[in-house]
């Protein structure tokens, strides 16, 4: 059974771990929008793990994510 | 984005997130940075307890594991981890992280919280480490941040 976790990294270093992995997207549009970001941008990856990796969700981490994530609003 | 060799590497404790985080949001991004460009020590420069990292999620449930993760790594040693004290357990992580490169870290807390630091017994003698709260520690996050983002 897969495992959801979620994971905040740097865009250029989910696009290294990308290239290098095989990795499944629950839309196309979430390769698409990891691919446009900027290398020095954070990226939230939402993934499950298991016998394959699908990415199910891609958030960009700006400031007023991480306001929200701090003041929760 | 240069990968950069700090001259420490920074302790955070309960009250550095509850005065200045809480207060300034904008500086856990700025970590974030200075953890992930942090030369030897990517994505585990900046540590916290396990258990101060526990108890900001439990208080805080919009703080996502994920977020607060890639800011500051949840260090858990176990002999560490059981010390009920928590100024000694943040002296004793950042003693304990100076075993590696470089050899020196910081600890980040609240204004208020410094003098305690000073006084706590396990301080004393210890030359590896120090303490910057309030102000100091903003400034501090500040140059580190921009040393990782203005080369």
């Amino acid at each position: 059974m897969a495992t959801k976790i979620d994971v905040v990294s740097l865009a250029k270093d989910v696009k290294d771990f990308i290239v290098n992995t095989d990795v499944g997207y629950k839309t196309p549009l979430l390769k698409k929008k990891i691919f446009d970001s900027d290398d020095n941008s954070f990226l939230r990856i939402v993934k499950t793990i298991g016998s394959n990796t699908t990415i199910v969700d891609v958030t960009l981490v700006d400031d007023d994510f991480i306001s929200r994530a701090v003041l929760g609003y | 984005m240069p990968v950069v060799t700090y001259e420490s590497r920074l302790v955070l404790d309960f009250h550095f997130y509850e005065e200045i985080i809480r207060k300034n949001p904008k500086l856990l991004m700025k970590l974030m940075y200075i953890n992930a460009n942090s030369r030897g020590h990517k994505r585990t420069s900046n540590i916290m307890s396990k258990n101060i990292f526990n108890k900001i999620l439990e208080m805080y449930p919009s703080m996502h594991r994920s977020t607060l993760r890639s800011a500051c790594f949840d260090i858990e040693v176990g002999e560490l981890e059981e010390i009920e004290d928590e100024i000694e357990r943040v002296i004793k992580y950042a003693i304990h992280i100076t075993e590696e490169t470089p050899h020196k870290s910081i600890i980040l807390t609240s204004e208020e919280k410094v003098n305690e630091y000073e006084k706590n017994p396990h301080y004393k003698n210890v030359k590896e480490i120090s303490i910057k709260g309030g102000e100091d520690a903003i400034i501090l996050i500040e140059t580190y941040w921009k040393e990782c983002t203005e080369r």
